[in-house]
């Protein structure tokens, strides 16, 4: 029981576009369960950024005490999904002599050129998220740890993710208006990335592309760690908007054709195959051509995955990415989204299923962000439970700030 | 020579940028109930650790310092005092002889129980409790039998005395009452006042409490006509269920007990109204308000021309002994009708 052991609940919420998604964990021991989930669909959030707080604060909510109430228990800290076209990236290196006894690599080598490596000014008004180190040179030459190895110049270079820090107080502060702490902001792609794959294909080389509703958010791996990771702020709603455009419908219509009928590739072969509007030949039940919707659907997907290649500039190379492309996100359920990835990215794509054993229903893509959130954040949890036990003092200060904010 | 270079900061993360808001209010409903329950267990936890931390050292201290004094009894003064409170006649003074307790012995040395025994041995004390009130008082509360009816009748040493009845029909030897009152209490009459088993007291009178209702009431609504209430008899009550009164104006009233004593006295006031308005006053023998109904009856002693012409004896009065047989006199029936 929660209550009489040491355990610790975990709550992962990723406030999408489209809907907010809460999963509950509690970590006991160095085991994790998943205990909980609440859904709720999103209102207030455009492309990932909250542009009404009151309406998001309240979705959000909503799904948090579903989660609750599903798993029984009551949420200590959030692991919080970040998103959002305000996200940016650069990268920074560095390089050290190395000062350590007899030429070898000491420990404070290793810190001193990974803080110099992260000490990049970053614009005014921006803040920084993620510090994604990538991995050792020593001489020139790749090295998984560099403690201890002889050598002259260590470098190391450092991707940084940063965003607007007005947007990401937005976020926070919708979860800290639920009286619970933020303890980590993650990047919605990298949640993804640490669920959808494993060690050994970050080790070859993956990208994992997140097609959300608002957003599409990446990430790519190489020697195991993550090299870059971003956000396009082009998602399945944009299908959805060309659909309305192009056929001249409804939103909500164009949703229905997208879902039913839209594909990343185009399959129809003749032009005379056509589809309707709503099925019941009504008063405005209309018919449009099958070819039609695959191609403008097709023509967005691929300009959309064309985006972030062209985001990833010349890091990426298909020759080191050789586990290939992990779609994933809610717009990953579009039919022949992986042949479409696999011929952008001239590798082999698949769609992005949990590396974990969870119930049938967290496997759809969709859940995909939040369910690696909460496994970095369980992860997290194992690691610093290990380390430095919530004393008495931190007690007294919770109940010090609680009655503060009374 | 070592150099320690000098590092440029790193950027601002969003930890340090929300840093100044790091504890916002929160603004919905379910946020600030969530907020209030955090609070509660938080403080709760605080404020019990806080509880152990406090009375563990205190322990500590004491054990530390003097470890007998964790073990001793408590110990108290010599007694100064002792505080009476009662509801009756039994005052400070008769408590204190009754006790036998002298000031300046250990409060703690007093043997509560055999204290109160000893008050309880009067009959007059119903309810008796004593307690230590340290360092050096002893308190002593009583609830006393209020006296209904007086009688007459040998006490344990063979001499005749006044004793008393309660409502609850306890017969007691009263004591520290005023003579006003004693004198004011009817004669209690009609019963065999007969030994309890232990011997040292009287069994208990039954129908002692229609007897304290019927007085009660006519106390508080006729206080004239309680003035003259002479004899109370219960020589019928077992029997027929009826308490007899006698006044000096009539020989002998029946109260029902089934009925309201306040409806008998009623029409018994307004019966003794309209004797006395008669010009020439007869005697009268009794008034039976047991009967019920619109009618009483109501007999009179026969006058002197009416006895000579039926050639019956002088007229007796009934309740005087409760244990002689009754007389037949001639009467004059009358029937009130009310």
């Amino acid at each position: 029981m929660p209550a009489f052991s040491k355990s610790r609940i975990v709550g992962a919420v990723e406030i999408g576009t489209s809907k907010v998604t809460v999963l509950v964990g509690e970590v006991a021991g160095a085991k994790l369960s998943l205990i909980g989930v609440g859904e709720f669909a999103s209102r207030g959030v455009v492309k990932g950024v909250v542009v009404d707080s009151p309406a998001a604060g309240e979705a959000t909510h909503r799904a948090l005490v579903a989660a609750e109430k599903s798993a029984g228990v009551a949420i200590e800290q959030v692991y919080l999904a970040q998103s959002g076209a305000h996200i940016d990236g650069f990268y920074h290196e560095a390089t050290v002599n190395v000062g350590g006894l007899e030429g070898r690599v000491g420990q404070p080598d290793i810190d001193n050129v990974y803080r110099l490596a992260k000490a990049k000014a970053i614009p005014a008004g921006r803040c920084i998220v993620h510090f994604l180190r990538r991995p050792f040179y020593l001489d020139g030459s790749l090295v998984a740890s560099p403690e201890d190895i002889r050598g002259d110049r260590l470098a190391v270079g450092v991707w940084h993710v940063h965003g607007d820090k007005n947007r990401i107080a937005d976020g926070v502060h919708i979860i800290r208006n639920f009286n619970l702490p933020v303890t980590e902001l993650v990047l919605s792609s990298l949640a993804g990335g640490n669920i959808l794959t494993t060690p050994e294909e970050r080790q070859h080389g993956v990208l994992v592309v997140d097609i959300g509703a608002g957003t599409t958010d990446y990430a790519y791996y190489r020697h195991g760690r993550p090299y870059v990771a971003g956000v396009v702020a082009v998602g399945g709603n944009h299908l959805t908007n060309d659909l309305s455009l192009g056929l001249r419908i409804t939103e909500g219509q164009a949703e229905k054709i997208k879902t039913l009928h839209g594909r990343a590739t185009v399959s129809a072969k003749d032009r005379a195959d056509a589809v309707w509007l709503n099925g019941d030949m009504g008063i405005g039940d209309r018919r449009f051509p099958r070819m039609t919707i695959e191609q403008i659907t097709t023509a967005r997907v691929r300009e959309l995955l064309e985006v972030v290649r062209k985001k990833l500039g010349n890091i990426y190379a298909p020759g080191d990415t050789l586990a290939g492309v992990v779609i994933t996100g809610g717009t990953s359920a579009l039919p022949g989204i992986d042949e479409a990835a696999a011929r952008v990215f001239e590798v082999p794509a698949r769609i992005g299923s949990p590396r974990v054993d969870v119930a049938d229903k967290l496997r759809d893509p969709a859940y995909s962000t939040a369910l690696g959130l909460l496994y970095q954040g369980l992860s997290q949890q194992i690691e610093t439970a290990a380390t430095k036990p919530a004393g008495f003092m931190d007690k007294v200060r919770k109940a010090v700030d609680s009655l503060a904010r009374l | 020579m070592n150099h320690v270079p000098i590092l440029p900061q790193t950027a601002p993360t969003w930890r340090d940028s929300l840093a100044p808001v790091a504890a916002p209010r929160p603004r919905n409903r379910t946020g600030r109930r969530r907020l209030v329950v955090t609070a509660l267990r938080h403080w709760v936890g605080v404020g019990l650790a806080a509880a152990c931390l406090i009375f563990g050292y205190i322990a500590w201290r004491a054990w530390n310092y003097n470890p007998a004094a964790l073990a001793a009894p408590a110990t108290s003064a010599p007694l100064r005092e002792i505080v009476v409170r009662g509801d009756g006649a039994l005052g400070r003074a008769w408590v204190e002889r009754t006790l036998g307790v002298r000031p300046g012995v250990e409060l703690m040395s007093l043997d509560l129980e055999a204290l109160r025994d000893r008050l309880l041995q009067s009959g007059q004390v119903k309810v008796a409790v004593v307690t230590r009130r340290f360092p050096d008082v002893l308190a002593v509360t009583l609830e006393e039998r209020s006296p209904v009816l007086r009688v007459r009748a040998q006490g344990d040493d063979g001499v005749d005395r006044h004793l008393f009845v309660a409502r609850d029909g306890f017969v007691f030897v009263g004591e520290g009452y005023d003579d006003a009152l004693v004198q004011g209490l009817p004669w209690l009459a009609g019963v065999n006042l007969a030994r309890d088993l232990s011997g040292r007291g009287f069994a208990l009178v039954p129908g002692m409490d229609s007897v304290s209702d019927l007085l009660g009431t006519v106390r508080a609504s006729a206080p004239a006509l309680a003035k003259d209430f002479q004899i109370v008899s219960l020589g019928r009550y077992a029997r027929d269920g009826v308490v007899l009164v006698r006044t000096s104006e009539v020989s002998e009233i029946v109260f029902g007990t089934r009925d309201d004593f306040y409806r008998q006295i009623a029409r018994l006031d307004y019966i003794l109204d309209e004797i006395r308005a008669r010009p020439a006053a007869t005697p009268v023998r009794s008034i039976n308000l047991a009967i019920g109904g619109r009618q009483v009856p109501v007999a009179f002693e026969a006058t002197v021309k009416e006895s000579a012409r039926s050639g019956a004896a002088a007229p007796a009065r009934p309740l005087r002994p409760a244990h002689a047989p009754a007389t037949s006199a001639p009467v004059v029936l009358t029937f009130f009708r009310i």
